[in-house]
């Protein structure tokens, strides 16, 4: 690399994600209602900074993504995307509780977000936002005309942003046929197929991708996942893509339990599309499904601000489960609470719940998933699963 | 009372109802949509996959085969050859850098404009110059290059200034002080392309053996051809080696050893010395007995080493372009022979093993003999009468040898000829070695003329470096070496890391008949045809030749043609050496072996003397006395042989 220090990209990294991990243990343990609370504020500074790139902005291939603070830089537009999620998260619980002019004050703020990252211009970005937004409505339960007129009218959309924009045009052409401009248009393509494609079965081995070296563009962030591919070849990939599909079910499920409040559950729905799909993005870029653009795989590629960005976006999720997972519990103390004043005899309640059930009068996540832990320290196991399903 | 309590039971019960089914229904509406999504990314991940499985398995040969071609290049060894040096470290043969200067007119276009522009800003110029701002800037470059490039400046315009070309060659060879004066100029457009550049310091006085190399830097002759390989550095010159997008290559991907810049050198046998004493003394010999080429071979009995191996017409391998094709062969190695009267000491040595002479017999030399209607006659033309075998070497006679030889079983001297190794190469290391020519068994025992003409070595062949080993043979007590010419690889430490493989010595002769017929060889020179290689105070062991060439198109001998020889060991009771000249078609009358040969191989022996610091033996003669002899020698009843 050009950087002079051979740990440039290792000393980057790991500021990152010491940073991330920072911002992630802070997630998982201060309540989703503190986002809540502060979601307009995270929200609307985030897409003032995203608007600021335009003019403020450090330019880089052709695009201006990143704002500089000294010696750090950072790219807001990554920050949208746990912003976009809590926001809409409470957008969606909202909804149906809203007149018509409050329903587009609140669709035109989503909406600005995703306006704003798509002029700077992050179209990548813009499209995965969108599809998150358009599948946590889905999941949200907004009536189908209205997630289909929106879905045509971003496809229309998407379609005049590509056709009248000329980088956009010619990237679009050369991934067409990539082959026939491979020294031009096509080259970032056609170096990531190669890569992809000298992988074969088994893979080089880690570490051994021949193609990384200054053939691939980006082999650190847009095209991490040829190298992946290249190392470790199908049999690689198609763990990767289980994997992929395992974190989806493991984050989407808890959509169902409805025992939870709207709001978390769509939380913790919404986290997982967004990781996942940028996921799903970047493997269609490298595998020429879709045009190039610049997307970095979550969790994988080089980049600070995306690594704190999808830590903090994985934070939400955990805090989200735990408290979908704590919701049973809550109702459950909330029946036995009623059960007390009525006075209704009925069979005894195991003995290490009433302390839980008494200590929270009202819906307190954090205090319900504390008072569990220590729950589960003192009586292992066997008392935790019979309270967690009260008959 | 009860009836309105019922009443609001009953509204709250619908209302109840009314939830339930309402979160019944948006239950439902959930897990559907759920369900939906899930299999929207179940698709999703297939159809990635599926992409995955084609690219990584169907069009994986194609995009293998594709990457493969991007990241691999073969590659010439960049190591330099590695350099010769003779036994003493004299060098031999050097690799040094030479360049080729390319120029691109049109980034010297690019880099006119761009200062132009400069100098526009910084307002040193003005708009209307522009369009003289190119050729100003070639004229400028022109200017300076011309003295470093040696050209004109006036081409070095027209060459620049010609952007219809994108490559220009200026020059093919540029010395490193050179390039470093272009590359402080800091001129655009300018390529240059690195290539290595054999220097042989010694040129002319060793070319036959060093050789040299082609453009290509593979070896054409001498030992440059026949160790190419070892002297490439590498095996495998054309190997295939990784590099990535930058052109730069991959260390991991590189084989061991392969920029092994160890201060390698082979080293040779050679002695420089010795090599340009022979060199120039057959150089002279060659012009002062109008010969059309001559040789002188300086072997190491002990051990086959080549002290030295000069040849004429010689070439110089620095300039290789004076030269026609012919030249580069080295004709001692690859031209065959008869060697006449110096296979005569052999040939005793031989009798002596088989106990059939004795070095005592005393044969009938009465000056010709007929043999299957054809009929043998000494040099000298008449006989010598009853002479002593030490008298049919001294005076070389032809009827005594063949005599002598008589006395063998013609079956067992041939298996002696062939034992020697007659017929067969030597193994020198040097290209193209021919072997010996030399009949069947069959003709040999049925014709007696056979064994009579090899009695004095004709209808035998060898190359002239073939018989200096079998002499070596009788100087170094009776056995067969190799001779050769590289000795070692020496590495910077200068611990060998290479070695010949060399055939260990075979014992051909006894002991004791070698040391026989070298005592006969010592009186040759010391008083019979050899006398002109005489040096007072030493003792040499020698034998002149004098042989008809065969006629290369066809059968019989060339007439009026001669190879004339003289080979010497030296000193005689403990050989060192053993020197052979060859003079071939002298031009002079009356050249035979003792007087075109023999006084080329004293002026070598007198440089082998000075240069080990031998002493003599016994006392030197007075100068007087020097004077007489030679006197004798060169008149005495011209000896012959």
């Amino acid at each position: 690399m050009a950087y002079g220090n051979p740990l440039y990209f290792v000393f980057r990294q790991l500021l990152g994600i010491v940073l991330g991990l920072g911002v992630f243990f802070f997630t998982c343990r201060v309540p989703l209602s503190f986002w809540f609370r502060w979601s307009p504020l995270f929200f609307f500074s985030v897409l003032a900074l995203v608007v600021a790139t335009r003019f403020i902005g450090i330019e880089l291939n052709g695009a201006s993504r990143w704002l500089y603070l000294g010696p750090i830089s950072i790219q807001p537009s990554e920050f949208a995307k746990p912003a976009l999620v809590i926001h809409t998260a409470l957008l969606l619980e909202r909804w149906p509780k809203l007149d018509l002019s409050n329903r587009l004050l609140w669709a035109v703020t989503t909406l600005a977000m995703i306006g704003a990252v798509l002029v700077q211009p992050n179209l990548s970005m813009a499209v995965l936002l969108s599809v998150v937004l358009w599948l946590m409505a889905f999941l949200g339960g907004l009536p189908l005309s209205l997630l289909l007129t929106g879905l045509g009218a971003g496809t229309a959309l998407a379609v005049y942003k590509i056709s009248t924009t000329t980088y956009q045009l010619s990237r679009f052409e050369a991934f067409s046929d990539p082959f026939a401009q491979a020294q031009t248009g096509g080259y970032q393509l056609v170096q990531s197929l190669l890569a992809v494609g000298s992988g074969g079965w088994w893979g080089t081995g880690f570490g051994l991708s021949q193609q990384k070296a200054n053939f691939l563009p980006y082999p650190y962030s847009d095209f991490i996942f040829a190298v992946f591919a290249e190392e470790f070849g199908l049999i690689g990939c198609l763990a990767f893509l289980c994997f992929l599909l395992l974190f989806l079910w493991s984050g989407l499920r808890f959509v169902l339990q409805l025992s939870a409040p709207k709001r978390v559950r769509i939380v913790a729905a919404g986290a997982t599309l967004m990781m996942v799909i940028q996921s799903a993005i970047h493997i269609a870029v490298v595998v020429g499904a879709i045009p190039p653009t610049g997307m970095p795989l979550p969790l994988v590629s080089y980049g600070g601000s995306g690594l704190v960005a999808t830590l903090l976006t994985a934070g939400l999720l955990v805090r989200a489960v735990r408290e979908v997972c704590a919701a049973p519990l809550l109702e459950a103390a909330e029946r036995f609470k009623k059960q007390q004043e009525t006075k209704e005899q009925q069979a005894p309640m195991a003995p290490v719940y009433a302390p839980v059930a008494g200590a929270i009068p009202v819906y307190s996540p954090s205090r319900a998933i504390r008072e569990r832990r220590r729950a589960r320290r003192k009586t292992q196991g066997e008392l935790i699963r019979r309270n967690r399903k009260p008959s | 009372m009860t009836q309105l309590r019922t009443n609001r039971e009953r509204a709250n019960e619908f209302q109840l109802r009314r939830l339930e089914k309402m979160s019944l229904r948006h239950s439902r509406q959930t897990k559907q949509r759920y369900s939906f999504v899930g299999v929207l990314f179940l698709l999703l991940m297939g159809y990635l996959g599926w992409t995955l499985f084609q690219l990584q398995v169907l069009k994986a040969p194609d995009l293998r085969a594709r990457a493969l071609q991007q990241q691999t290049k073969r590659v010439r060894s960049y190591l330099p050859r590695l350099p010769l040096a003779d036994r003493k470290g004299v060098a031999l043969a050097n690799d040094e850098p030479i360049y080729a200067l390319y120029a691109h007119p049109y980034i010297l276009q690019k880099e006119a404009e761009i200062q132009f522009r400069q100098n526009l800003k910084k307002k040193k110029t003005t708009l209307d110059q522009q369009s003289s701002a190119f050729p100003n800037y070639v004229k400028r470059a022109a200017e300076e290059l011309a003295p470093i490039l040696k050209t004109s400046q006036k081409k070095l315009v027209t060459q620049l200034g010609d952007t219809s070309k994108t490559t220009i060659s200026l020059t093919r060879d540029l010395g490193q002080g050179e390039m470093e004066q272009v590359e402080a100029l800091k001129l655009a457009g300018l390529e240059k392309e690195m290539r290595r550049r054999r220097v042989y310091p010694t040129g002319e006085e060793s070319a036959n053996l060093v050789g040299f190399i082609d453009y290509n830097g593979v070896g054409q002759s001498g030992i440059e051809q026949f160790y190419n390989r070892a002297l490439a550095g590498i095996d495998d010159k054309n190997r295939k080696l990784y590099f990535n997008g930058f052109g730069q290559i991959l260390a991991s991907q590189t084989p061991e050893n392969y920029f092994q810049t160890d201060d390698r050198n082979m080293v040779l046998s050679l002695d420089m010395r010795l090599q340009r004493a022979a060199h120039l003394a057959v150089q002279q010999g060659v012009q002062e007995y109008k010969a059309k080429r001559g040789a002188a071979i300086i072997l190491d009995p002990r051990n086959g080493e080549i002290l030295a191996l000069a040849s004429s017409p010689a070439f110089d391998n620095n300039a290789l372009g004076k030269y026609g094709p012919k030249v580069f062969k080295n004709w001692t190695v690859t031209e065959l022979y008869e060697p006449g009267s110096t296979f005569k000491p052999l040939n005793i040595a031989m009798g002596l093993d088989s106990g059939r002479i004795r070095a005592n017999d005393v044969v009938y030399d009465g000056g010709s003999l007929t043999l299957s209607r054809r009929t043998i006659r000494n040099a000298s033309g008449h006989g010598n009468g009853a002479i002593s075998v030490t008298e049919v070497l001294k005076r070389s006679s032809n009827i005594g040898m063949v005599r002598l030889m008589q006395k063998l079983d013609r079956g067992d001297y041939y298996d002696r000829l062939r034992a020697l190794g007659i017929g067969r190469k030597s193994g020198i290391d040097l290209p193209g070695e021919a072997a010996g020519i030399f009949k069947s068994k069959g003709q040999f025992v049925r014709y007696p003329i056979e064994s009579a003409t090899t009695a004095f070595g004709q209808g035998v062949s060898m190359t002239p470096l073939q018989l200096v080993r079998f002499h070596s043979a009788l100087a170094n007590g009776g056995y067969l070496v190799q001779p050769h010419l590289a000795t070692k690889i020496m590495n910077s430490q200068g611990e060998a890391i290479w070695n010949p493989e060399l055939t260990p010595p075979k014992r051909i002769f006894s002991e004791k008949s070698a040391r026989t017929v070298r005592q006969m060889m010592v009186q040759i020179v010391e008083s019979g045809t050899g006398k002109a290689a005489k040096i007072p105070g030493y003792e040499i062991a020698g034998k002149t030749g004098t042989a008809q060439k065969v006629n290369p198109n066809g059968r019989g001998y060339l007439q009026g043609k001669k190879i004339t020889s003289f080979i010497a060991h030296f000193p005689a009771d403990k050989p060192r050496y053993v020197v052979l000249v060859v003079m071939d078609e002298p031009g002079v009358p009356g050249a035979f072996g003792s007087t075109t040969a023999a006084p080329v191989v004293r002026k070598i022996l007198e440089e082998i003397i000075s240069a080990d610091r031998i002493l003599p033996k016994g006392p030197i003669p007075l100068p007087g006395r020097l004077e007489d002899d030679n006197k004798e020698a060169a008149k005495g009843g011209a000896p012959r042989d």
